[in-house]
């Protein structure tokens, strides 16, 4: 029973569980927001920039065969780039990065979640019957069942070191990188900062630009007039779009530190509050149910 | 990080110079060197935005690969984890095999 409980004290506190989930929520929102926010940032430049073509009523240059770039390309690289700074390829690798952090919140959560007990205990059960069919079995029907009982808290009380051998692993290791996307993410979220929001901005106010100044003028057709207003009208839409959405992200790129700092302090400190001493006082008085049989018996 | 101010600049420039086109007649004899000037500096924060986020993009791809790396450690765990419950297994029929020997013996 010492060496159980002593494998326990190396088991996960409740307190490192409930760090691992806010961090795992944490990560996986913000994660799925930033996700979905790169990829319609993209496509709303795309139609910004058709508009802006369109009001501006952009004619191609002639081909310049000397610039070495295929007369497709070279109009589309130079004239006609939809995507303005949102290139597909980075928008990509964005997207790729941020899936892996939602995917690492969640693995991380399931990792300290699942604690395999089914699959033990079934082990444990079969341990158990076994030793019912052993010829000449001396045990009594109490005796088996604590033998199961203590199988499995055995059991889980490995798994659980287990578990807590690979977060103290991984965790010291992730930390730096979280701060490290949670700073690339600011600097593509925080309209002030040089990424993908500044672009968007810029991209909409060059729009909202063209478009107030074909409508202080008079004249054209219906259909152009039109046009301006609703080039003006996503202009604006974009813009509302970006002031709703970055707070909200940089609220959650905050709280994603935060967690962060908090996981790798728990971790690390391997802090005990009183609720894992509850914890641990149940897990005992589980092993011990097992262990009552042996002690009636001496 | 100068380059980080000079754009924060650029963009307060181009925002200014936005407000100001807005609100400038057509008519107004200004009114068309103030839209070189916007178009240009626009232009500018545009192209200087472009190279700062394909820059960016070394940060995340680096993220991507020792996140994964970190990743692997928790299937390693989780294999170790499986092998508990197998010994468990194994015990259970290495005891079933050998009551089975006994019964045969005695």
């Amino acid at each position: 029973m010492v060496i159980a409980i002593s494998i326990q004290g190396c088991g996960l506190t409740s307190a490192q569980r409930k760090e691992i989930e806010i961090f795992g929520q944490a990560a996986s929102t913000l994660g799925e927001s930033s996700k979905d926010q790169f990829v319609a940032g993209r496509e709303n430049v795309i139609d910004m920039k058709r508009y802006r073509l369109a009001i501006e009523k952009t004619v191609l240059p002639p081909y310049q065969a000397d610039s070495g770039i295929p007369a497709r390309d070279y109009f589309f690289s130079k004239n006609l780039n939809l995507d303005a700074s949102l290139d597909k390829n980075d928008i990509d690798i964005r997207v790729a990065a941020v899936d892996l952090l939602q995917q690492y919140g969640k693995l991380l959560v399931a990792f300290t979640t699942d604690s395999h007990e089914n699959e033990i205990k079934e082990s444990a059960d079969e341990f158990a019957k076994s030793v019912v069919k052993f010829h000449h079995n001396p045990m009594t029907t109490d005796e088996i069942d604590g033998l199961g009982q203590i199988v499995t808290a055995v059991g889980g009380i490995l798994v659980e070191h287990k578990k807590k051998e690979a977060l103290e692993k991984v965790v010291p290791k992730v930390s730096p990188l979280i701060d490290k996307i949670c700073d690339s993410l600011e600097q593509d979220f925080d309209p002030k900062k040089n990424g993908i929001y500044t672009n968007i901005n810029t991209v909409q106010d060059r729009l909202a630009s063209v478009a107030i100044e074909g409508l202080k003028l008079p004249g054209d057709s219906m259909s152009e007039r039109l046009l301006l207003i609703d080039g003006f009208a996503l202009a604006e839409k974009n813009k509302g779009i970006l002031t709703t959405t970055s707070s909200q992200i940089l609220k959650s790129i905050a709280s994603l530190r935060k967690a962060n700092s908090q996981l790798l302090d728990v971790i690390k400190n391997h802090k005990v509050g009183l609720k894992d001493i509850k914890e641990f006082g149940e897990d005992v008085a589980d092993l011990s149910k097992g262990i009552k049989p042996y002690i009636s018996r001496f | 990080m100068a380059n980080f101010q000079i754009n924060g600049e650029l963009q307060l420039f181009v925002e200014k110079l936005s407000a100001l086109k807005d609100a400038t007649s057509v008519s107004d004899p200004d009114y068309s060197a103030l839209k070189d000037s916007y178009t240009a500096a626009s232009d500018l924060l545009e192209s200087s935005q472009e190279k700062a986020i394909t820059d960016a993009g070394i940060e995340y791809i680096e993220f991507s690969k020792k996140i994964k790396e970190a990743m692997l450690i928790f299937d390693e765990a989780d294999k170790k984890i499986a092998r508990i419950s197998k010994v468990v297994k194994i015990a259970a029929q290495v005891i079933d095999i050998a009551g089975k020997v006994i019964a045969k013996v005695c």
